[in-house]
């Protein structure tokens, strides 16, 4: 049997937790659900998305050439349209609590607290990747003003070439950034001790279990 | 270590074009560093807390 449990309504999470522990009506290996389908199918996009961006941004400069102007910026647009999809869902649909930093979070580093949803490392992880992503898109789609696309006027002149200068050193530390976080996000999914959170990325769920023994219910 | 590209503008000034691409570099090598102090560091908890059980 699989328990709603979804990323937007803390606090029925929080009762669907407070009501397991009290009447044990149901058995630890119960599925708990973590990420709906709509996130995860948006976590995948965005991710293959990502790896799509920084290959055809990055690979050239390595010394592996091909036309990837065309797939950087059709990429790029997909890329804007889910991180304006995530925002309006995460502002309408889910609740902002589950991921924002509290001082309170601090306590889960020595160990006196039990993290809510999530953990102080994956709301960190979260925030690094909206600033690298928010600054990509919005550079990004500045820098289509400079492309040759069917539905924009190419116009390489729209800024001074000392503002496209400032424009190209965010686009590129955006670019940076990511390829560091997306190494260390990689690594850590796929750490024994955190394959579970990969597992709900998936397919969804966690167990009752897990969550008892790595989350707190309080604090979701 | 270089931070910036640099071209020049039409009329023959020093421009910035971007980030120097030797920086990319330091990006995958932050990520790996990352890697191996948390592995490190792991590995040291676990030997740890592996102790304090047996």
């Amino acid at each position: 049997m699989s328990t709603h449990y979804p990323l937007d309504d803390a606090n029925r999470a929080a009762r669907d937790a407070a009501a397991s522990s009290s009447n044990h009506s149901l058995g630890p290996g119960d599925r708990i659900e973590r990420h709906a389908a709509v996130d995860r199918v948006f976590h995948w996009t965005t991710a293959l998305t990502m790896f799509v961006l920084l290959g055809t941004g990055l690979l050239p400069i390595v010394g592996i050439r091909f036309a990837w102007v065309e797939i950087h910026w059709i990429a790029g647009i997909l890329l804007t349209l889910l991180v304006l999809f995530h925002i309006v869902r995460s502002l309408v649909w889910q609740s902002l609590r589950t991921i924002w930093i509290r001082a309170s979070d601090v306590g889960e580093l020595t160990g006196k607290k039990a993290p809510g949803k999530y953990t102080l490392a994956q709301k960190l992880m979260h925030h690094a990747f909206t600033l690298a992503l928010m600054t990509a898109v919005i550079t990004g789609v500045l820098m289509l003003s400079k492309v040759r696309t069917p539905f924009l006027e190419r116009d390489p002149y729209l800024f001074t070439e000392k503002t496209w200068g400032i424009i190209h050193v965010l686009h590129d530390a955006s670019a940076l950034l990511s390829l560091t976080l997306v190494i260390i996000h990689v690594y850590f999914s796929l750490l024994p001790e955190k394959r579970m959170y990969l597992r709900a990325m998936v397919k969804g769920w966690l167990t009752r279990e897990e969550l008892k023994e790595h989350h707190d219910g309080d604090r979701l | 270590m270089e931070l910036f590209r640099h071209g020049h503008d039409v009329w023959g000034q020093p421009v910035v074009d971007g980030l120097a691409w030797s920086l990319l570099d330091v990006a995958v090598g932050a990520g790996l560093a990352v890697i191996v102090i948390h592995f490190i560091y792991r590995a040291v908890k676990m030997n740890s807390s592996h102790k304090r059980r047996s």
